[in-house]
């Protein structure tokens, strides 16, 4: 997994709650990358998981949550850190249908070696996007707390059911988005 | 006390320790900025390290598309040029060398191939136009046939009607003749054969001969036709004048043919002059149709006139004018036209000539130093050194009626013994004859002899700086070009000869002691082939003896040519080249001048090593012939004159007779003219019925039986 979710993650969590609490998990956790994470290196992602679990133990708020408002948090930290992918799109629908063909393919030219999930997008209706996220890493929530966060920078107010699915190791999300207002 | 001054410490270590942190947090904020600014310096590299990529792949793509392509085409060479299959074409070195190394052979084979069309090419084209100038001698002969006959019956008594006929079939002929000479012309142009005579001529020569061509027609249709020559043009140049002339007449025959009414004039001037020659400018005006610029551009492609109708109402082929530009281009010159329909033309030429090398305008000189001349030269005694018989004849009719004695000799060796046994006022040299030489003779002269008073003027066909040079190398005086003309022979000899004793009575020069015969006149102004104003201005203008001379060269060179070609065919190389050296000078001194000129030619190329045939036989063959035709004109109207030895004319019909010469009849004539046996009249009838019937067969048979002649 891309180093620039742990690094994002460690920032959220000092920031949050405090750069205290963000030592205890690094001490308790005992990752084989002694947590020492570059947004340019590339780490397992089951180190994630395991700070995530820790970091629900210690403030008592399921790992769900944590994790979705860290899919929050990162869409605003992409906004700042790629704000070329948001530009001269058409709002979050428009957004989000680039992710596949434009975003990834961006991100492939600079990491070569990065496994990315896949995001296909259908427009059932004027105003409704159905969203597939097939990744055989299970984070269909950071990806729901990732379209929530989109939505917030264009300021669009969202409906969004979601379907899961494991098929053949796939973790399959389907996401049934509908703009509000 | 001691409490606050723990707090104290408390509060003071508190203090320092959140320095410290804050110290950590500041430091802590800094490496995390560095660190951010270090990744996405290495994700900016990485970007470009991308598309860096990206580009070299695209590169290497189209490269190997290129190679793909390339092998794919050298596969295909490959094949057409039969080479064998290799695996791993592109990749593999051999490939390559042998596939290019093939196109090399291949390329060089194909040159050799075009190389050898092209030979093919030229050698075709050389065989056409040998064949068409083959073809059109052949046309020729009998062409001379019918002008020739349709000639000799328009002199005979005619109902209008075919008088009419007649003329319109001479007519005819005479254009046929015309247009081969042009085809002729054309084809030796094309086949490159053409080469320019370069030799010193008078310029009014060639105008007067423009004239006398081309008034007759421009009277007929009642043009006025003149030639302007401006004052600063050269009287004498250096050059071809034949085809200047021929360039003359195409341009002003155009203009007459394309004009009813008003007038065509030639307008030669001055265009420029320096050491080494001048630039003639020939405008031919006329108030004639006229042509639009389209007409024009047209004008100068082979075979075009201005327009196909043009064909249909004034007939002619469009050769003339091209025939004319090639010659213009090979004086270095161009033909320019400026015309507008209805308002007439005006083709002009440009053309280079030399500066003349001797002043042949000489035979213009008065007549009265011309009798001056003659006036001094009476009594003088002359040697004559000549091989050629009609040459010596010419000279010595003409020195002895101005009171000059002359001694004949036939080469150098009897010349210098002359000249031991004999005191000569002087000696006229001809240059090239067989034994010895005239410049050996001189040298003989004046080295042995120690004789350098003797005035010795050679004659010469050939006036080159050149000649010049040796002659006077070898103590000549002076020069007389050959063929003789009377003024200028005289007036050279009278520059370097006194007689010793001169003769107190001056002959009159130009009196006829007989009168003039006014029908020989008229017939000898009918002559084309023959310009017989100028043959007898060579002779002084004595017309028995121009006749005479006319015979005399009808007898002895009708046969020149066809003994030259025999010669040459034998392999007597000199006697080929002496047989058209003679009929050279012979046909100079009587004024056939074309055939002179080329006779000259012929000879000049028979000289120079040519020895593969006799050029111009068969052209030279016809215009003797023409020649011989209209001096057999001569015998009938001479005839009081002419009656000679019947023996003589029975061979001479004979020998017509077996040539299908239609001037058996004139001998015929001229046989009926002299006294004979009723029997011997009517079978010479006979034989003249036959040949009215162009039964030559009969006839010969019928006269190689008749006997009784004396």
């Amino acid at each position: 997994m891309k180093g620039i979710i742990f690094t994002e993650l460690v920032e959220m969590v000092e920031a949050t709650f405090s750069p205290e609490l963000m030592d205890e998990l690094m001490e308790e956790a005992e990752l084989p990358s002694k947590g020492i994470y570059t947004s340019v290196g590339t780490y397992d992602h089951t180190e994630i998981l395991t700070l995530v679990t820790l970091l629900s133990e210690k403030v008592d708020m399921p790992v769900v949550d944590l994790v979705k408002a860290f899919g929050q948090h990162l869409a605003g930290r992409f906004v700042i850190q790629y704000p070329m992918f948001f530009e001269k799109v058409d709002g979050l629908f428009g957004f989000l249908e680039t992710v596949d063909n434009h975003v990834h393919v961006e991100v492939k030219k600079l990491y070569p070696d990065a496994e990315l999930p896949n995001f296909a997008t259908e427009r059932v209706m004027p105003d409704t996007l159905k969203m597939t996220y097939r990744s055989s890493r299970p984070f269909n929530d950071v990806a729901e707390g990732l379209i929530k966060g989109c939505s917030e920078h264009f300021g669009e107010t969202i409906d969004m059911s979601r379907k899961d699915a494991i098929v053949d190791d796939l973790f399959i999300s389907e996401f049934l988005i509908k703009r509000v207002a | 006390m001691g409490e606050t001054i723990q707090e104290d410490r408390l509060l003071q270590e508190k203090a320092a320790r959140k320095q410290t942190e804050e110290l950590y947090e500041r430091r802590l904020a800094r490496e995390r900025a560095a660190r951010k600014q270090a990744e996405s310096l290495l994700e900016n590299k990485s970007r470009e390290l991308y598309e860096a990529n990206v580009k070299l792949r695209q590169e290497f793509e189209q490269k190997d598309r290129v190679i793909k392509d390339l092998a794919a085409l050298a596969s295909t060479i490959r094949n057409n040029l039969g080479l064998e299959e290799v695996e791993e074409s592109s990749d593999n070195p051999v490939f390559w060398v042998e596939t290019i190394q093939a196109l090399i052979k291949e390329k060089q084979r194909f040159e050799q191939e075009l190389k050898a069309a092209i030979e093919e090419a030229n050698q075709a084209n050389r065989a056409k136009s040998d064949f068409l100038a083959n073809m059109s001698h052949e046309i020729r002969t009998p062409m001379n046939a019918i002008i020739g006959m349709s000639h000799l019956a328009l002199k005979t008594e005619l109902t209008d009607q075919q008088r009419n006929y007649v003329s319109k079939v001479n007519r005819s002929g005479e254009a046929l003749l015309a247009l081969l000479n042009d085809i002729l012309d054309l084809s030796k142009i094309e086949a490159g054969k053409l080469e320019l005579e370069v030799s010193d001529f008078a310029l009014s020569r060639v105008f007067e001969d423009v004239y006398n061509i081309l008034h007759y027609r421009a009277d007929e249709k009642g043009l006025k036709f003149f030639v302007r020559v401006a004052d600063d043009v050269p009287k004498c140049l250096r050059g071809d004048p034949l085809r200047f002339s021929q360039i003359l007449i195409n341009l002003a025959s155009n203009a007459i043919k394309f004009t009813s009414e008003g007038e065509v004039a030639i307008d030669v001037s001055l265009k420029t002059l320096n050491k080494s020659g001048c630039r003639l400018r020939v405008s031919v005006s006329d108030t004639g149709i006229g042509m639009s610029e389209e007409q024009q551009a047209r004008l100068f492609s082979a075979y075009s006139q201005a327009d196909s109708s043009t064909t249909r109402q004034y007939g002619g082929t469009g050769l003339g004018l091209m025939i004319t530009k090639r010659f213009a281009k090979l004086m270095n010159g161009d033909v320019t036209i400026k015309s507008q329909p209805g308002k007439g033309s005006v083709f002009s030429v440009e053309l280079d000539f030399q500066e003349a090398q001797t002043d042949v305008s000489l035979q213009t000189l008065d007549e009265e130093s011309y009798a001056a001349n003659a006036a001094h030269l009476a009594g003088a005694n002359i040697l004559l050194v000549e091989d050629n018989e009609f040459n010596q004849e010419v000279a010595v009719e003409l020195l002895k009626q101005y009171g000059i004695n002359v001694d004949v000799v036939e080469n150098g060796e009897e010349a210098v013994i002359a000249v031991k046994r004999k005191i000569y006022d002087g000696v006229l040299m001809d240059c090239q004859m067989p034994v010895m030489d005239g410049y050996t003779a001189t040298t003989m002269i004046r080295r042995r002899l120690s004789n350098d008073d003797l005035p010795i003027l050679a004659l010469t066909a050939n006036v080159t700086r050149a000649d010049i040079q040796h002659a006077m190398d070898v103590g000549m005086n002076g020069f007389i070009a050959k063929p003789i003309e009377a003024t200028q022979l005289i007036a050279t000899m009278a520059k370097w000869i006194t007689p010793r004793v001169p003769m107190a009575v001056t002959p009159n020069l130009m009196e006829q002691d007989e009168g003039v015969d006014e029908a020989l006149m008229q017939t000898l102004a009918s002559f084309t082939y023959i310009d017989t104003h100028d043959g007898l201005n060579r002779i002084g203008g004595s017309l028995p003896m121009y006749a005479k001379l006319l015979k005399r060269f009808a007898t002895n060179q009708k046969e020149a040519v066809d003994h030259a070609v025999l010669a040459l065919s034998e392999a007597r190389h000199d006697d080929a080249i002496r047989f058209i050296h003679t009929l050279k000078s012979s046909a100079g001194s009587i004024g056939a001048i074309k055939l002179f000129e080329l006779a000259k030619i012929s000879e000049a190329e028979m000289r120079s090593g040519n020895l593969d045939s006799v050029m111009h036989a068969e052209e030279m063959k016809s215009l003797l012939n023409a020649a011989l035709n209209e001096i057999s004109l001569v015998s009938i109207n001479a005839k009081q004159n002419a009656v000679g030895n019947q023996k003589e004319l029975l061979v001479k019909l004979n020998e017509q007779l077996k040539h299908f010469d239609t001037a058996a009849e004139d001998t015929i004539e001229m046989l009926l003219a002299s006294s004979l046996s009723d029997t011997q009249r009517s079978s010479l009838e006979d034989v003249g019925r036959c040949i009215e019937q162009y039964d030559f067969d009969q006839a010969q048979s019928l006269c190689q039986h008749m006997e009784g002649f004396q």
